[in-house]
């Protein structure tokens, strides 16, 4: 299966009836992302969620309740029914899905996942949902670390907790990137986090939050570490090597390293090919020569040459032969 | 097929082995033949067919499945050479293909054919094969290779760890093949029984998950031999295996309906491996539902340790098995030799170097035999044809269809493409064979990244060079999606051999002619030569806006293997590679050359009112061609010359003359020709109107339109997908409307008589 083509979501969206239907139905989403958090939500909160007018966003309203999708018992506290929730889970089911289905079997950048997958969720029949699920393997949460609510309505538990409830000095593993705001999930992406990535704590400060992160220290805002999640691990070689940072890029032509594990940023056909072609843990890995422009780098892997440019490199954790005197690196 | 010759020979009828080719009636086994990329698989295939598979050294020359057959011992044997694959885990389409037959098209005996001195490495999959299949038996190839780097392989504690038969080879030279048959053949008798070694449920952390859903599945299926590895596959979430537990399909074959038609599967079903009856649904969903809960208890990471698993054994059982003599002094050499074709200095001229070699060696080379052809074809057997129709009475309107436009055009083609063709490709093979072509990838990948696209594509663009459809072709090395797909849409961008002519001529009449005489012959060479780095650039500037548009979501990995160099086999290499292009040359003259050279005639010789059709076309067309600086007449004839650009000139001028005759020129009515000298052409462009402007954007206009019908039909069958042909059609053209456009409205603004 793959991600319908444009002219089939263009059509998607010509349909008519449509445009009411994803209203209807990111509305019933917003007000499950509130209850989950236990807040209610009023006409404003709709009304700017969804990018409509005040009187078009009661209309909408009234038009759930009359469909027996939500209540109404105050004018701010609108609660979904039972019937609502489910049509909730099911779009959240399929956005989630079709999250980590872009992210294993796609080459769309992380900060494309979400709003491409909002764009399919409404347009995925039962059929196509079914499909997705099977060929993903069943899998519980999305690249983001969001559980996926199963077909029967149940939702695995959310992992880990905000960073600001670390202790400075604790060795955590990323367990969830909130994708809203963009702005924040964007300043997350770019220092390279991102979910099964190990960090360590340094400082809460006012208005930053200061962590080590892959062999370097990231300072990141307060307002984007309210995106990061975390849980608290003891960490394994690979783990470890991975909060180090040492990569095959920082080894020097004629070194050798022990590849320790792979970025958990390498995800889909280009981590299965890294593997395959014998970039696993144990592997004694030598960078030969490397090309006349500089990369890729010759990596001499149990008896073969092998290419690999220099982001691949830097995504592949070892650890120096000696075991961390390794006064060679720079 | 060779059996006339092989069958008689002394040595053949001892051994009493028979090559049958693609005879493949009444085989009583099927032999599957698997194996690491670059292990010299197709040469094994050959060897034991007496086919001429294309080999090189590549990783990656085998995409579609090739099969063939031979016979020992009054039994016949079918062969099937799978895609060559680092693992069987069923990530891509090759592994997809190679897995699906090893399950489900149950060969009675797998080949595994593995490079001697790179064992460790080749084990993974070996040990991978073993987990699905009982029948196998190990060929350890490239033994010749092996001795010559100092390694010594223990093949009888190999073959006691694996425990299947090993038989060293080296296909190359034909060693080790009689042994191989005689193994194949007594495995698949039963003569020797097979214990496969098998990893994939003991690797430690997975045991336990394997263990559960291996018994579930052992209850329900008592005859299933391999419940671990389908449970381990269960447990990766392979939505195929899966999907075969929910059908109980695992005696069956399945319909080839699904994948493209390359990889479709053959129907093996053998007779006495009926359906067994089926279990009941509800007890399969169970088992398929233990295994998406368990998955997740094991941990995200499940693919990762299955291969650190398996990598392990096979470092263990290698260790055991291998021993390196000496450091060896084939290592070094490579080593040196890497540091010189790869250095910072050297590097790069000499890649250009060889490049203008070989471009030398192909125009300089083809120049005679090129015209001999022509001549034999075109002024010799042509009017006697002519002669002997009229002679036996056939009436006009077929004979000129048929002689005047069929067979004239595909003549054409063949003199003009043919003998470059066999020059320049089998220049490209020996280098290939080498091993030198994935060190060109090597040294340019960075430019090739810039523009999101895969270093191999310097390979691929430098074959377009030659022929297009053979660069499309060749597009199969780039494994990863994305750049594959950029690879083949750009091909077109390189300006190939039947375009070049066209540039030549055009280059020496009016952009010469412009120059002072004696600068006339250097600029006409520059002009030729622009043109062909504005394809490069071009193919950089598509393949950069592409990879950030529209194929953007299409996976992309990248990883490039250098293997060691080899030294080429001149005879075999040039016989085979010139085999292939001939018949290529040939094929592609015969299909779609000669209905062209039909229909040229035609539109010449069909009368609407008082004007051939040719003339109503052109009248209409050339408001726009004059537009975009050209005329209708060029237009006409890119539209019915799409098969093949070497005719497009000589169709331009059979238009030309018959729209403004000129007396004593050109032949009848759609009867292509190419006048005896460079003044009479010049005369008749000049006459029909044509100017400098006309020519530099014709040159323009060949370099950037549609494909050759041959292209797009190999882009079609290459990609599977009209979406990605008809971008690759329409691309190329709207580019050159536009560029064409450009260009003439500039000129005419600064020169406003043109």
């Amino acid at each position: 299966m793959a991600i319908p083509s444009w002219w089939k979501r263009w059509w998607g969206f010509l349909r008519p009836g449509i445009r009411e239907r994803v209203l209807f139905e990111d509305a019933l989403k917003l007000l499950h992302d509130r209850q989950s958090e236990g807040l209610s939500a009023n006409i404003e909160d709709f009304a700017s969620s969804l990018g409509v007018s005040r009187q078009k966003a009661e209309r909408i309203i009234r038009r759930l309740e009359q469909m027996g999708l939500l209540v109404r018992s105050t004018p701010d506290g609108i609660q979904a029914t039972e019937e609502g929730r489910r049509v909730a889970l099911r779009i959240v089911r399929i956005h989630r899905l079709w999250e980590r289905y872009l992210a294993e079997e796609t080459g769309l950048p992380a900060h494309d996942w979400h709003r491409r997958a909002h764009e399919l969720e409404h347009l995925t029949t039962d059929e196509d949902l079914e499909f997705l699920e099977r060929n993903l393997g069943f899998p519980q949460y999305d690249p983001h670390g969001d559980p996926i609510p199963s077909a029967e309505g149940s939702v695995p538990p959310l992992r880990g907790d905000r960073i600001e409830r670390a202790q400075p000095g604790e060795t955590l593993i990323v367990s969830h990137l909130e994708d809203e705001p963009q702005a924040s999930y964007a300043e997350l992406l770019s220092h390279g986090l991102a979910v099964g990535i190990p960090i360590r704590l340094n400082r809460v400060g006012e208005h930053e939050v200061r962590l080590e992160s892959q062999g370097q220290t990231v300072e990141i805002t307060r307002q984007a570490a309210e995106n990061l999640w975390v849980r608290r691990a003891e960490l394994r070689p690979d783990q470890r090597a991975m909060l180090d940072g040492r990569t095959l890029a920082s080894l020097r032509i004629g070194e050798w390293g022990v590849v320790r594990g792979i970025s958990p940023r390498v995800r889909g056909l280009q981590r299965t090919r890294l593997l395959d072609l014998g970039f696993v843990p144990g592997s004694r890995i030598t960078p030969e020569f490397c090309s006349p422009s500089g990369y890729p780098i010759a990596f001499r892997v149990r008896g073969t040459l092998i290419a690999l440019r220099r982001d691949q490199a830097g995504l592949i954790f070892v650890e120096p032969p000696d075991g961390g005197s390794h006064a060679a690196r720079t | 097929m060779n059996t006339s010759t092989c069958g008689t020979c002394p040595q053949s009828r001892a051994a009493r082995v028979t090559r049958l080719g693609i005879d493949m009636q009444g085989c009583q086994y099927v032999v599957a033949l698997a194996g690491n990329p670059n292990t010299g698989k197709s040469t094994v295939f050959n060897a034991l067919t007496g086919l001429h598979q294309h080999t090189g050294n590549w990783p990656g020359k085998t995409v579609a499945r090739a099969e063939g057959a031979f016979a020992y011992q009054d039994r016949r044997f079918k062969l099937v050479d799978l895609p060559g694959t680092y693992s069987l885990m069923a990530t891509s389409i090759d592994e997809e293909v190679a897995r699906d037959f090893l399950l489900f098209g149950q060969p009675d005996v797998t080949v595994i054919v593995v490079d001697a001195s790179r064992l460790e490495r080749n084990l993974n999959l070996v040990l991978q094969v073993l987990e699905i299949t009982d029948q196998a038996v190990l060929c350890l190839n490239l033994m010749d290779e092996a001795r010559r780097r100092g390694i010594e392989v223990d093949t009888d504690t190999l073959a006691a760890d694996l425990g299947i038969p090993v038989v060293p080879t080296a296909a190359r030279f034909g060693k080790g093949i009689p042994e191989l048959i005689r193994t194949v053949h007594d495995v698949a008798t039963g003569a020797i029984a097979c214990h496969p070694n098998r990893v994939g449920g003991q690797t430690p952390g997975l045991q336990r998950a394997v263990q559960t859903i291996s018994h579930r599945l052992k209850e329900v299926f008592p005859h299933l031999s391999n419940a671990d590895w389908v449970s381990l596959r269960l447990l990766d979430g392979d939505s195929r295996v899966a999907e075969a537990v929910r059908r109980a399909e695992f005696r069956e074959t399945r319909d080839g309906g699904t994948l493209p038609s390359t990889t479709a599967l053959p129907e093996t079903s053998s007779p006495h491996e009926a359906p067994i009856s089926k279990p009941p649904r509800h007890q399969l969903e169970a088992i398929l539902e233990e295994a998406n809960k368990l998955r997740w208890e094991v941990g995200l990471d499940f693919h990762e340790v299955l291969v650190e698993g398996v990598y392990a054994e096979a470092a263990r059982i290698a260790s055991r098995a291998v021993h390196a003599r000496r450091q060896a002094s084939a290592e070094d050499w490579d080593r040196r030799l890497d540091r010189i074709l790869t250095s910072r200095v050297l590097g790069y001229p000499i890649m250009v170097g060889l490049f203008l070699l070989v471009i030398w060696l192909t125009v300089q080379g083809a120049n005679y035999p090129s015209a001999l052809l022509s001549t034999l074809l075109v002024d010799h057997i042509y009017p006697f044809l002519r002669n002997a129709a009229e002679s036996v009475g056939v009436p006009p309107w077929i004979r000129g269809p048929i002689i005047d436009g069929g067979y004239l055009a595909m003549a054409w083609v063949v003199s003009v493409m043919f003998p470059p063709m066999a020059i320049f490709f089998p220049l490209f093979t020996l280098l290939e064979d080498f091993g030198y072509l994935p060190r060109v990838a090597f040294n340019l990948d960075r430019l090739f990244r810039w523009a999101g696209a895969h270093g191999k594509q310097a390979l691929t663009m430098t074959m377009g060079f030659g022929c297009n459809a053979a660069g499309v072709v060749a597009c199969r090395v780039i494994d990863s999606p994305r750049e594959r797909l950029l690879a083949i849409i750009t091909n077109n961008f390189s300006l190939c051999n039947g375009r070049w002519p066209t540039q030549v001529l055009l280059a020496t009449i009016f952009l010469g002619a412009i120059a002072p005489a004696y600068l006339a012959g250097t600029v006409a060479t520059l002009g030729v030569i622009s043109v062909a780095l504005l394809g490069v650039f071009i193919t950089f500037l598509v393949s950069w806006s592409l990879s950030r548009t529209v194929l953007r979501g299409e996976v992309s990995t990248f990883h490039l293997e250098l293997p060691p160099y080899r030294p080429p086999r001149l005879l075999q290499t040039l016989y085979t590679s010139l085999i292939d292009r001939t018949l290529i040359v040939l094929w592609r003259a015969v299909v779609f050359a000669f209905p062209a050279g039909i229909v040229i005639w035609l539109v010449s010789n069909i009368h609407i009112g008082n004007h051939s059709l040719a003339e109503h076309v052109i009248r209409a067309l050339d408001p726009l061609g004059i537009a975009v600086g050209l005329n209708g007449v060029i237009l006409l004839a890119y539209i019915i010359a799409i098969p093949a650009n070497e005719i497009v000139i000589p169709t331009v001028l059979m238009l030309t003359v018959l729209m403004t005759p000129m007396p004593g020129v050109g032949a009848e009515a759609g009867v292509l020709f190419e006048p005896e000298d460079m003044a009479t052409t010049t005369s008749i462009l000049t006459q029909g109107g044509w100017t400098t402007l006309t020519a530099a954007c014709l040159m323009l206009f060949s370099l950037l339109h549609n494909p050759c019908s041959t292209t797009i039909y190999t882009i079609y069958k290459e990609t599977g997908s009209w979406k990605w042909t008809t971008l690759s059609v329409l691309l190329p053209v709207a580019l050159g409307f536009l560029v064409c456009f450009l260009v003439a409205s500039g000129a005419r603004a600064i020169l406003p008589s043109l």
